[in-house]
Order: structure tokens, then sequence, then C-alpha cells
């Protein structure tokens, strides 16, 4: 299936503000001196979590404005619910697999909010016109 | 009595982790409504889809982290929780 132009270029934002996010939970991690391996595998995998969640998210939504109003309703209902779960299944790997640094796993799933938040502070210049 | 006592711990934490997860309805339900108002949107103007989308995703993504936030609740109160607080009861005992 074809990516939407618009979901590639939000996917795209969204993933480079997760590894900026990610590289500032690192440096955090070093400065407190709590930096392991650990740290490093565990925001691997809660970012790369938190990014495929969004394009997963990107992916149902470009399916779901061209069906009708109730199925598309559903539709949405339906993945939302199968990607908690496989975030349930990535955190809950995260927390008790040794491999991985708890808080490294889990904070990184919260990056795409921090993302919006700023949004409308480094997204396009149209979007700003439009939001003032 | 120290069994009794861990069982409610235990059995505590899964409540917990159960009711934390009621909060995980509503993103659905709300990213549903948002969907089909969004198929509406689009329906009479096909021109706006792509903003309409962008808008959506948007949306979406910030709903959402409301789910993740009880799910992350749920997951520290099955996985870490129990082992922290029989740990604190151990060391009250001995």
């Amino acid at each position: 299936m074809k990516l939407d132009k618009t979901v590639r270029y939000e996917t795209l934002y969204i993933t480079l503000w997760v590894i900026v996010c990610s590289a500032l939970l690192e440096s955090v991690f070093l400065i407190i001196g709590k930096w392991d391996h650990t740290v490093l595998t565990g925001n691997v995998l809660g970012a790369a979590a938190a990014a495929a969640n969004f394009l997963l998210m990107g992916v149902t939504v470009q399916k779901a404005v061209l069906m009708d109003k109730k199925r598309a309703a559903s539709y949405l209902k339906i993945s939302q619910s199968l990607r908690m779960l496989l975030i349930f299944a990535v955190a809950g790997v995260g927390v008790l697999l040794p491999y991985f640094n708890t808080v490294a796993v889990l904070v990184p799933l919260f990056f795409p909010r921090i993302a919006i938040l700023f949004r409308p502070l480094f997204g396009k210049k149209k979007d700003r016109d439009e939001s003032v | 009595m120290l069994e009794l006592a861990i069982g409610i711990i235990l059995g505590c934490c899964a409540l917990g982790a159960g009711c934390a997860m009621i909060a995980g309805i509503g993103p659905g339900i709300g990213e549903g409504n948002a969907v089909a108002k969004a198929c509406e949107a689009i329906g009479r103007q096909p021109e706006s889809k792509s903003e309409v989308t962008t808008t959506m995703l948007m949306g979406c993504a910030v709903a959402e982290t409301t789910g993740l936030y009880a799910l992350v609740i749920a997951i520290l109160l099955i996985f870490l929780a129990p082992g922290r607080f029989v740990d604190i009861l151990m060391n009250a005992v001995r």
C-alpha cells in the first residue's frame, strides 16, 4: 500500500522529534551518571515503538477517511485496540527483560506528544499562519 | 499471615492495573468519532482532504496519549509494583 504524502510528512516529522528527544534522554542519563547499554537499547525499543505506533495510526487514518462514517469509526476503534496491545507487548518486553532500562523504554512512548506540543513553533509556515 | 499480605498486595496491584486500563476505552471512542466527522468533512469538501488528514492525525495522537498514560501505569502496577511492595513488606517483617 502506498503511503499518502501527508501521512509520510507527518510520520517523518514525528520520527525526527522522537530521535531528538531520545538524544536528550540519553544525555540526561549521562549527566546523572546512570547511563549503561540498557539505557540505549531501551531507548531504541521505546522510540521505535512510538514511531511505529504513529505510522500505523497514519496508515489507519489514511484508509479510514475513504470509508463511510460508521465503518471508519469502528475501523479506527479496532486499530486503536490492536496498537495498544502492540505497545503493551513492547513495554512488557522492555520492563521484564534485563537488557532494557524500564524508564528508557517507557518515556519515549510520550515523545510524539511532545512533538505535537511544539508543532506550532516548528511546523510549516502555512500551518503557523493558519493557527494564528 | 505473610502469605495473605502478599496475596492482598498482588490482588490490589492487578485490580489497580485493571482500573487504570478503563482510561484506554476513551481514546478509542474519541478517535472513532473524530474519523467519522473527518469522513463527513472530506465528503463535503474533497479538496481539503490533506488538511483534514493532518489535523486528524495530530488529534488522534493527542487522544492516544491518554490511553498510553493508563497503559504505562498498568504496566508498572503489573510488572514492577508487586515486587517492590513485597520487598518493603519483607523488610518490615524482618
